[in-house]
């Protein structure tokens, strides 16, 4: 092992996790090709996140539909993961899934031990999220549904009937770039699975929805 | 199939007869997408091991970015019951990617795969996706934007 130096090259974190923490959670982060899954992860970690972006390629000309995104010039090709501590004792450890059918193989391993999911969504393309949605619902895993906002769109009632989910299932608004906005979407699924968060009442995201 | 370049097929036909326990020879994209493999390969588990291979190419990608000096992944070697997987890079943006049985010689199978790509690297490419200038602008546009706005237009007055 000749690499002292590199593995210190290797090593800045963004923070170092708590002594305090004890008490892990995995969530994954699914939903369609392009809606903001590496975004988020990428945002929201603590530790410089492990993204396993490649360059798309012609080969994917006709099978990945870039229509609706594209400036996109990267795609995961088997996961993204980062870590965030959410209070002083629980840190989540995130799983961001690839998106594209070819990859949905690698979703058994990734929800493997998983106690929550974040649900990604694009207000054009709803129906890129009905396969996330359906995986979580059959393995019983607890969601919550996070629509990553792009521009104006419909409200997030009108998302909750595209979508289809029970009205148990917080749904909230996000800017996946955002820091802020992503660890608001993370508290809100904790506190949907594990109980309340102190000292961090998410902000913008909880904003209940509008009731028609 | 318009993944498929068919034209080196044979070149990848002559890899598997010639080297003893070869089952399958395949070229992906580096985004997980088949370019060409051995005609034994079904083309539904020529798309799953294409997938499988891009996803194992990236994670060491990213190992020899924290670990190594990040010149990027030079080659994989998955061993599990009944077989081995050997992938390594082929031209710009694509894999190489082999299936042995368990008992085949390893060192003469990437040996073989190495002067293969020596030879034909320079077409086993896969070059970075186009993006059509003359498309549709994609967010600005397309009906389901208008509808979604209307229905929004028409909760928004609900709400009122």
């Amino acid at each position: 092992m000749p690499s002292n130096a590199s593995e210190r090259r290797a090593v800045p974190v963004r923070a170092p996790l708590a002594t305090t923490a004890d008490n892990a959670l995995k969530i994954v982060v699914v939903g369609g090709f392009g809606v903001g899954k590496t975004t988020l992860v990428g945002s929201v970690s603590e530790m410089r996140p492990l993204s396993t972006e490649e360059v798309m390629t012609q080969a994917g000309a006709g099978v990945d539909d870039i229509s609706a995104v594209r400036d996109k010039r990267t795609t995961t090709a088997a996961f993204d993961f980062g870590r965030i501590t959410i209070d002083e004792r629980r840190v989540l450890y995130l799983f961001g899934a690839p998106g594209q059918k070819r990859f949905w193989f690698l979703w058994n391993q990734l929800f493997t031990g998983s106690l929550g999911a974040v649900v990604l969504v694009d207000t054009d393309r709803v129906r890129d999220s009905w396969y996330a949605i359906d995986r979580l619902e059959h393995h019983r895993t607890p969601f919550v549904v996070a629509v990553n906002r792009f521009g104006p769109g419909p409200g997030l009632a009108e998302v909750r009937r595209a979508l289809d989910v029970s009205d148990r299932v917080p749904l909230v608004d996000c800017d996946a770039r955002s820091r802020e906005s992503s660890r608001d979407v993370l508290v809100t699924l904790v506190q949907h699975v594990s109980g309340p968060v102190h000292g961090s009442a998410p902000t913008s995201a909880s904003t209940p929805e509008d009731t028609p | 199939m318009e993944t498929m370049d068919t034209s080196l097929d044979w070149l990848l036909e002559n890899l598997r007869h010639r080297t003893p326990g070869i089952r399958h020879v395949l070229v992906l994209s580096r985004d997980g997408l088949k370019m060409c493999h051995t005609s034994e390969l079904h083309v539904d588990r020529a798309d799953q091991l294409a997938a499988i291979c891009a996803g194992i190419q990236s994670l060491s990608l990213s190992a020899s970015a924290e670990f190594g000096d990040g010149g990027g992944a030079g080659q994989a070697m998955a061993e599990f019951g009944g077989g081995v997987l050997l992938i390594i890079g082929a031209g710009e943006g694509a894999h190489l990617a082999v299936v042995t049985d368990h008992d085949a010689d390893v060192g003469v199978v990437g040996h073989n795969m190495n002067e293969l790509v020596e030879q034909i690297g320079g077409f086993l490419t896969a070059a970075p996706r186009r993006i059509d200038p003359a498309g549709p602008t994609g967010r600005t546009g397309g009906s389901g934007r208008g509808e979604w706005a209307e229905r929004a237009e028409a909760g928004a007055e609900r709400t009122r």
